[in-house]
């Protein structure tokens, strides 16, 4: 019988010690452990106090395990898996109220039990009143406690065992006092150059004992931060979602420090971040919200925790645009540092192949490779930065853009609930207007990874091949959160679904479809697809709805046609007096943005035309004569709007019956 | 005219002249069908009325003319027909030619009378505008009598004609077959039927009585035939259903649930046994194994999704039936893994078992979520669940847990909240019913079972024990609790730490760590206090006082720097009061400038208890007192580099007390035995400072006590020491003295009977070995060839024995698992463990005293307590007669053994190991016996 729980016993304690097991792993060997000292005191195996003393030693190991947050040898007190549990949950922790005091609990029945029970028993002194009075050490004293055999048996015993001659003092000495004093001094010489030399050790290890400080439940870097947040940071955010609990510290006075991180080593539990921490929390300075992107590392870190998280981070940098992050320094949102972008500039890391970063990837195992490739090296854009400024005029269009979708990304835990962001957008107008330009302004602008893919590349002959691209494109928006899908000329894409159509081009309607918003896709998504179009009647009506705002872009107005025409005007000599300025805006009513494109490249190329041909071989570029008022008016000659005033109505209505904009 | 020629004449008429002569003629034949005794004339007759005049007759005249008067007739001669043949069958025989023919011919009327009973339902429901169950009502009552005495008939045909059912199978077949087409005539009559809102009460209860035949009929076709079975259920439900603002208060809805519930498992069982077969068999798909099994499954799928659908129509009226829903859940998830007594099945047949039933029990689960009745059956303070449902129970209670925070808040309260008032049903809260049946699957936690974890980052599920199910459950439930809800959830997080078992309470402390981690700072300052108090008002060292200093250990972990100073201001370190709440935590959790005066605190408080204890003439007494700070000295010795200050002060105090240590005392003195404990446990954190003669004095006091039989906890503080000695270097004017006893103790512990210590020396030993400079120490502590091998064995990691048996090693467990419980209710109803080790002369008074208090206790406050106080008031009046008959039994089997072994002889196997041991085991038992009996005397 003994033999069977030895070698169960060993077994495990094998395992432990090897250091293959998972934490969980180590965590049920601890518990079985327990179990068996259990039964080994209810067999009378053992003897209570040694089964105490056992079952103490075991639990706290199995303790130190559970409450790590090490991810490689502790548990975390299973936070991740029970709080995925309760994930949809709301978080009432900051009204829970303890209803115990010392007194209620007096009263509470097993309280009293255990009180009762064990007052008649362990309360007692393990000292039988009789022996009281015996001297411990002095074999003189046991006698007069009345135990008659005692004295003669142990005295005989007493001579065995001290060799040294000490034990001789003491059990021939009587009294209490006088034995005791020649070890004392003993004792106390050895002190005094004891002291010395373990004078240092503390030294040394004062850093280590200090107990480290670590996030709360892991994952957020800003732990030291977090731990001097004024109380007042808390409750900004009232609707505080798990998610949010996690990473922040919702309970910001209060410290976590725990068995791994306090441990002998010193070192951070998170490598992977420590050496972002200082900078980031640096730049941050005292601010006590958390923008988006670390929300989205968080996000993420916690979706992939698996791994180790020194890989994670530059997998997940590699993958955004490569000048995300340029424009950073403008605008409101200057105190968000994100830490991808960052490291990309002063490390470089950025040059790893997408391709390798999405083999980490556990949710893009079902896709073809070849199709992710695809989408990764040839949908992502990878253009110029485009700020605000860049876009002329279009301010309704822009603020209702910052309002609907670049703030919430930046800030989704504001955004929740009635404010969540739609799913999608839809731009439309006549052509060349910026709806594209808009589009990638977005993605600079909320941080977020830009997909831009046109309707084509989505199609392909292959039977089944059309929907894979979608479901992958949609897939691989989800490892990248948060990402902003712009789909140019989406009209092509999603028509009205008509009978006569082609089968798989109506397949691929309708999986885009449910993507944008279908069983599979989940709440806290954080997927923007804009789409721009300037057939807008031609969008089928499921697609419609699914892009809950639709934006006009409209010409440009007078003021913007003229900022177009400075803006280009700024990169090449002219001279335009601001009355020819006036003046070209008042031509060039009902032409577009890129009709103004066009015009000014028609002017800039005035001057050129003025050259003699034989000329042309040999004069320098500062000869060349500026852009005058009258090559303006020369190239209106040619220049002609591209929009009908016809479409232009059509626009209009359009936007009166379904659009969002005024 | 005579009959016969009556009968004659109008069989030869057409249909008009039929018509015509209805009014006269018909109530003749009546008549004579009614005076006849001869079973074929009257079939005869009946055949002419059903065929010839029957569709001539008007709707409204259809019961009044006909079936009233003509179809219990029918019932009759149907009876008597059964009689008869149950009285003759009998002399059945082939030889008995006449007797067969005659029986043969009656089941030939009996066919005959179904089939033109079913021409007649046929007709009827032909007719148009039949929607009144009154206009036929004789005929529902008739033919459902009929299609049970058949059905009953076919169903013990195999008993009642026994070795002869070949001479008239062909005859039971399609009489059996003629049942079923009556039958489905007649539900398609009923299905017509409509009834208003405003029916009369003979109308309903005709609907009742229809709905509880074809209830009856269901129990006796549930094994002929699984097609009609699930029509016949599918029907009676449909017809509950449609009437059921009419019905539902008239049914028997308890016993149409425990049918339901009954062919549920009936046909779960089935599926099991044949899933085995095949599993065991390795049958293939085309098996008619398998196609059975995949009807059965059908089957048991349509029950459970029954039983759902009824429940969600009449829920209201199942007030009574709750413990039986409440016992199905435990009846069929004990019939599936993990639970143990789950039988095993292939993978597949598991998964396609699991779609069907627990799918529909879920269903049945959320239906029954929000209703009272089923909530204090499930909440019920005392379980009447056995073994096997236990681990079922708990987790019936964690999916309850799972599905709890989407709940509406009333549903929420039921379960949580636990009964307030004295009227309520009493029922616990559904958290201390957690913790009491996680504490019941004891054999489940030894075993363990494994669990479908949590799926996370879309990986697929791993297992988890049970202890992390249930945990993880706990949290998530902890996570979204509302406020309200907490006082229960602390209240039974206390309870379950308050109680015995080590892993419930570690579960309960696992919980509550997540929950201060989650909670604010201020909640887990809360906490910790009230722990604090509660360690500090702990009467002694209880297993209760272990839960929550590891509570609180764990707990200060979480704590800010100023709530911990306001701990330590609570409780003061220099008060000794309160050492107990400081003795267990580790120095590193603290902030330094809570740690540095901890410290300081409990080492002066310590330095001058000891002084006052050596000032007062070292006496035994003091001694508790004694030990009180030694213990809270190791929490700031026994850490990685403890304060030079306090290594100087605790090693004045340590060379002081070996010098007092003596053998005989320790021996003899439990409170002593503490008290080397400690000064073993103090000397090993501060051993590397100890000076040579100290450990040298240690060492002979350790070699005196040898062989330290009985005295495992000073072993395992020994065993601490030794391990640490491995790294200090004994200085050469000691070595000759130290190291021999050193070996001495190595060699002594290896050989020591209990496995668990010897594993521990084991490991002390590895220890020791791996760093100590003294190898000659080593080489000479393996004196027997066994612990050589052992040690040779533990080091090269090589487990001794063979794995065990699956069987062998459950049915092992089965035993240590009930040692294990009664050992925890023991401890729970406050009994003393009963110890193996130096019971002194007044142990037996003591333990007897306290099983006396503990009864009393028991007695008045009945409303906590848990465990079945009737169990032991049985034992008091258990007469010795009983005795007589046992002692009997064990006499019968000892003897029976031992012609065993003399049978056996010298050449034959020798008498394998495990006999032994048993019997080694057996003299243990004896002996106890024997000093029990002598203590009550």
């Amino acid at each position: 019988m003994s033999s069977a729980h030895l070698d169960e016993w060993q077994r495990r304690s094998f395992d432990i010690s090897s250091g293959t097991c998972t934490p969980e792993q180590t965590a049920d060997a601890y518990r079985a452990h327990i179990l068996s000292i259990q039964y080994a005191w209810a067999n009378q195996e053992l003897s209570p106090a040694a089964s105490a003393s056992l079952l103490r030693t075991y639990s706290e190991r199995y303790a130190a395990v559970l409450d790590s947050d090490d991810p490689r040898t502790g548990l975390n007190n299973y936070a991740e898996s029970a709080l995925h549990v309760a994930r949809n949950q709301k978080n009432h922790s900051d009204k829970w109220e303890s209803s115990l005091s010392s007194l209620s609990v007096q009263s509470l029945p097993c309280v009293q039990r255990m009180m009762q029970a064990w007052t008649g028993l362990a309360g007692k002194s393990l000292v039988t009143p009789a022996d009281v009075n015996i001297v411990v050490g002095g074999e003189g004293g046991g006698s007069r406690g009345g135990n008659a055999p005692v004295p003669s048996t142990s005295g005989g015993r007493a001579e065995h065992p001290h060799p040294s001659g000490v034990g001789q003092q003491v059990s021939s000495g009587s009294g209490a006092g006088a034995p005791s004093h020649p070890p004392a001094n003993a004792a106390e010489r050895p002190k005094a150059w004891e002291g010395i030399q373990t004078g240092q050790t503390p030294v040394s290890f004062s850093g280590k004992t200090q107990p480290g400080v670590s996030p709360l439940f892991g994952q957020n870097s800003g732990s030291s931060t977090g731990a001097q947040h004024p109380a007042g940071a808390a409750s900004s955010w009232p609707h505080n979602q798990q998610s949010m609990f996690f990473s922040s510290s919702s309970n910001p006075s209060k410290r976590k420090n725990f068995y791994g991180s306090a441990g002998e080593n010193n070192k951070p539990s998170h490598p992977g971040y420590g050496a972002q921490d200082p900078r980031a929390t640096g730049r941050r300075g005292e601010s006590s919200f958390k923008s988006a992107r670390e929300q989205l590392i968080v996000d993420q870190q916690k979706k992939n925790s698996h791994q180790p998280q020194r890989t994670q981070l530059p997998a997940g940098g590699a993958v955004v645009k490569k000048s995300l992050g340029a424009n950073r320094q403008r605008g409101a949102f200057s105190k968000f540092v994100s830490p991808m972008p960052r490291q990309e500039e002063e490390g470089g890391a950025a040059s790893e192949a997408p391709q390798e970063s999405q083999l980490f990837d556990e949710r893009l195992k079902n896709f073809e490779p070849k199709i992710i490739e695809l989408i990764m090296s040839e949908i992502m854009d990878h253009g110029p930065p485009v700020a605000w400024d860049d876009i002329a005029g279009l301010d309704f269009a822009k603020t209702t853009i910052k309002e609907i979708v670049v703030w919430p990304m930046l800030r989704p835990d504001i955004f929740t609930g009635l404010r969540g962001p739609p799913k999608g957008i839809l731009l439309f107008g006549p052509p060349g207007t910026g709806k594209t330009l808009i589009g990638k302004c977005i993605a600079c602008q909320s941080g977020a990874t830009f997909f831009s893919i046109s309707a084509s590349s989505l199609t392909s002959k292959w039977v089944g091949e059309g929907e894979k691209m979608v479901r992958a494109l949609f897939a691989i928006a989800r490892c990248h959160q948060p990402a902003v899908i712009f789909i140019d000329e989406i009209d092509s894409l999603l028509s009205q679904r008509t009978d006569g159509e082609h089968d798989s081009s109506r397949r691929i309607k309708t999986e885009f479809l449910v993507q944008l918003d279908g069983a599979a896709t989940s709440a806290d998504d954080r997927i923007l697809v804009v789409g721009a179009t300037n057939r807008p009647q031609e969008i089928d009506e499921a697609a419609r709805r699914r892009l809950a705002k639709r934006l006009y872009i409209p010409l440009p107005e007078a003021e913007a046609r003229k900022k177009i025409v400075v803006n280009l005007m700024s990169r090449e000599k002219s001279q335009l007096a601001p009355e020819e300025l006036e003046g070209i805006v008042r031509n060039t009513e009902g032409f577009s943005g890129a009709d103004m494109t066009q015009l000014c490249r028609e002017a800039a190329l005035g001057p050129i035309r003025s050259i003699q041909f034989s000329d042309m071989a040999t004069i320098t570029a500062e000869q060349v004569r500026p852009i005058f008022h009258s090559d303006f008016q020369e190239a209106l000659r040619t220049v002609r709007p591209s929009v009908s005033s016809k479409d232009l109505e059509l626009y209009n209505e359009w936007n009166k019956t379904f659009g969002c904009g005024r | 005219m005579s009959q016969t020629t009556l009968l004659e004449e109008v069989e030869q008429w057409s249909p008009d002249i039929c018509k015509n002569e209805l009014k006269t003629v018909l109530p003749k034949l009546v008549s004579i069908l009614c005076r006849t005794d001869s079973s074929t004339e009257h079939i005869r007759v009946l055949r002419i009325i059903m065929d010839m005049f029957l569709p001539h007759l008007r709707l409204s005249e259809l019961e009044e003319e006909c079936f009233s008067k003509v179809l219990p007739k029918v019932v009759k001669v149907f009876d008597n027909l059964m009689e008869e043949i149950s009285s003759q069958v009998s002399g059945l025989s082939s030889q008995n030619t006449e007797l067969t023919t005659s029986l043969r011919n009656s089941l030939q009327v009996m066919i005959q009378t179904l089939e033109t009973v079913a021409m007649c339902v046929k007709h009827v429901c032909a007719l148009e505008g039949v929607s009144c169950l009154s206009e036929v009502r004789s005929v529902p009552s008739c033919v459902l009598y009929l299609l049970r005495n058949t059905f009953q008939h076919c169903k013990e045909s195999e008993v009642v004609y026994s070795g002869r059912l070949s001479l008239v199978g062909d005859l039971l077949q399609a009489l059996f077959k003629e049942a079923y087409t009556l039958q489905k005539g007649l539900i398609e009559l009923l299905d017509r039927v409509s009834l208003h809102e405003a029916a009369s009460k003979d109308e309903v209860s005709d609907i009742v009585t229809v709905i509880h035949n074809l209830l009856d009929i269901c129990s006796i076709i549930s094994s002929l035939d699984m097609a009609l079975h699930a029509n016949t259920w599918k029907f009676a439900i449909k017809q509950c259903v449609k009437h059921q603002s009419l019905v539902e208060e008239h049914l028997r809805h308890s016993d149409i649930i425990s049918c339901l519930c009954e062919d549920l498992l009936g046909s779960l069982s089935s599926c099991l046994e044949l899933a085995e077969q095949i599993t065991q068999q390795g049958l293939q798909a085309h098996n008619p194994e398998v196609k059975l099994f995949q009807k059965s499954t059908k089957m048991c799928r349509f029950f459970a999704n029954t039983l759902v659908h009824y429940v969600k129509e009449f829920k209201d009226f199942l007030v009574t039936s709750c413990p039986r829903f409440h016992l199905l859940f435990l009846q069929i998830h004990s019939k599936f893994p993990p639970c143990l007594s789950a039988p095993s099945l292939s993978p597949s047949l598991a998964e396609e078992l699991r779609g069907a039933v627990l799918v529909a029990m879920d269903a049945l689960l959320t239906q029954l979520l929000a209703f009272r009745p089923f909530v204090e059956s499930v909440l019920a303070e005392k379980q009447s669940c056995g073994v096997d449902t236990a681990l079922a129970h708990c987790l019936l209670l964690v999916s309850v847990l799972a599905q709890l925070s989407s709940q509406p808040e009333g549903a929420l309260q039921l379960w949580c909240d636990g009964s307030r008032f004295p009227e309520e049903t009493p029922r616990l809260s559904v958290f201390d019913a957690v913790f009491q049946s996680f504490g019941r699957c004891v054999l489940e936690r030894v075993f363990p079972v494994r669990l479908p974890g949590v799926m996370l980052r879309g990986q697929a599920q791993g297992s988890v024990s049970l202890h992390q199910h249930v945990c993880v459950q706990l949290c998530a439930c902890v996570a979204a609790l509302p406020a309200p809800q907490l006082p229960q959830l602390e209240r039974s997080l206390l309870c379950a730490l308050l109680q015995p078992d080590v892993q419930t309470a570690l579960l309960a402390t696992d919980v509550w760590c997540f929950l201060a981690r989650y909670g604010s700072a201020e909640l887990c300052l809360h906490h910790v206090l009230l722990v604090a108090q509660l360690i500090k008002s702990c009467p002694g060292e209880t297993p209760q006082w272990n839960h929550l200093s590891l509570l609180l250990r764990r707990m200060l972990f979480l704590m800010t720097p100023a709530h911990q100073m306001e701990l330590l201001e609570r409780f003061p370190a220099s008060q000794e009061e309160n050492v107990g709440v400081w003795g267990h935590l580790l120095l590193r959790s603290l902030a330094p400038e809570v740690r540095a005066r901890l410290e300081r605190e409990l080492t002066a408080m310590a330095a001058s208890a000891c002084k006052d204890w050596h000032r007062s003439g070292c006496m035994l007494g003091g001694v508790d007192r004694l030990n009180r700070v030694l213990w809270a000295l190791r929490v700031v010795v026994r850490v990685e580099a403890p304060e030079p200050k306090c290594v100087s002060s605790a090693l004045s105090i340590l060379a002081q007390l070996w010098t007092r240590m003596c053998a005989s005392q320790v021996q003899k003195h439990g409170c002593l035995r503490q008290t080397l404990c400690l000064v073993l446990s103090l000397s090993a954190g501060l051993v590397k400072s100890l000076e040579p003669h100290t450990i040298s004095q240690a060492i002979s006091c350790l070699t005196a006590l040898l062989p330290l039989t009985a005295l495992d906890d000073v072993t395992l503080a020994a065993l601490e020491f030794l391990a640490a000695l491995g790294s200090v270097f004994i200085p050469p004017d000691i070595q000759p003295v130290v190291l021999p006893r050193l070996s001495t103790v190595f060699g002594a512990l290896l050989a020591s009977d209990s496995w668990l210590l010897r594993q521990h020396t084991l490991e002390a030993f590895g220890v020791f070995a791996e760093v100590t400079n003294h190898e000659e120490v080593i080489s000479q502590g393996l004196t027997s060839e066994e612990s050589k091998t052992r040690v040779v064995n533990f080091l090269s990691k090589m487990v001794a024995g063979e794995e065990e048996q699956a069987e062998a090693r459950l049915e092992r467990l089965r035993a240590e698992s009930a040692t294990l419980e009664a050992h925890t209710h023991a401890l729970e109803s406050g009994q003393e463990p009963r110890t193996r080790t130096h019971t002194l002369a007044q142990g037996g008074q003591e333990q007897q005293e306290h099983t006396h208090t503990a009864k009393r206790e028991d007695d008045s406050q009945k409303q906590t307590t848990l465990e079945p106080c009737p169990k032991r008031a049985r034992q008091e009046c258990l007469g010795w007669e009983e005795a007589k008959v046992h002692l009997q039994t064990a006499e019968g089997a000892l003897k029976a053994l031992q012609t065993l072994g003399g049978a056996i002889g010298p050449q034959s196997s020798p008498p394998p190991q495990w006999l032994l041991t048993r019997l080694h085991e057996l003299q243990t038992l004896i002996a106890h016996i024997s000093k029990q009996v002598d203590e009550v005397t």
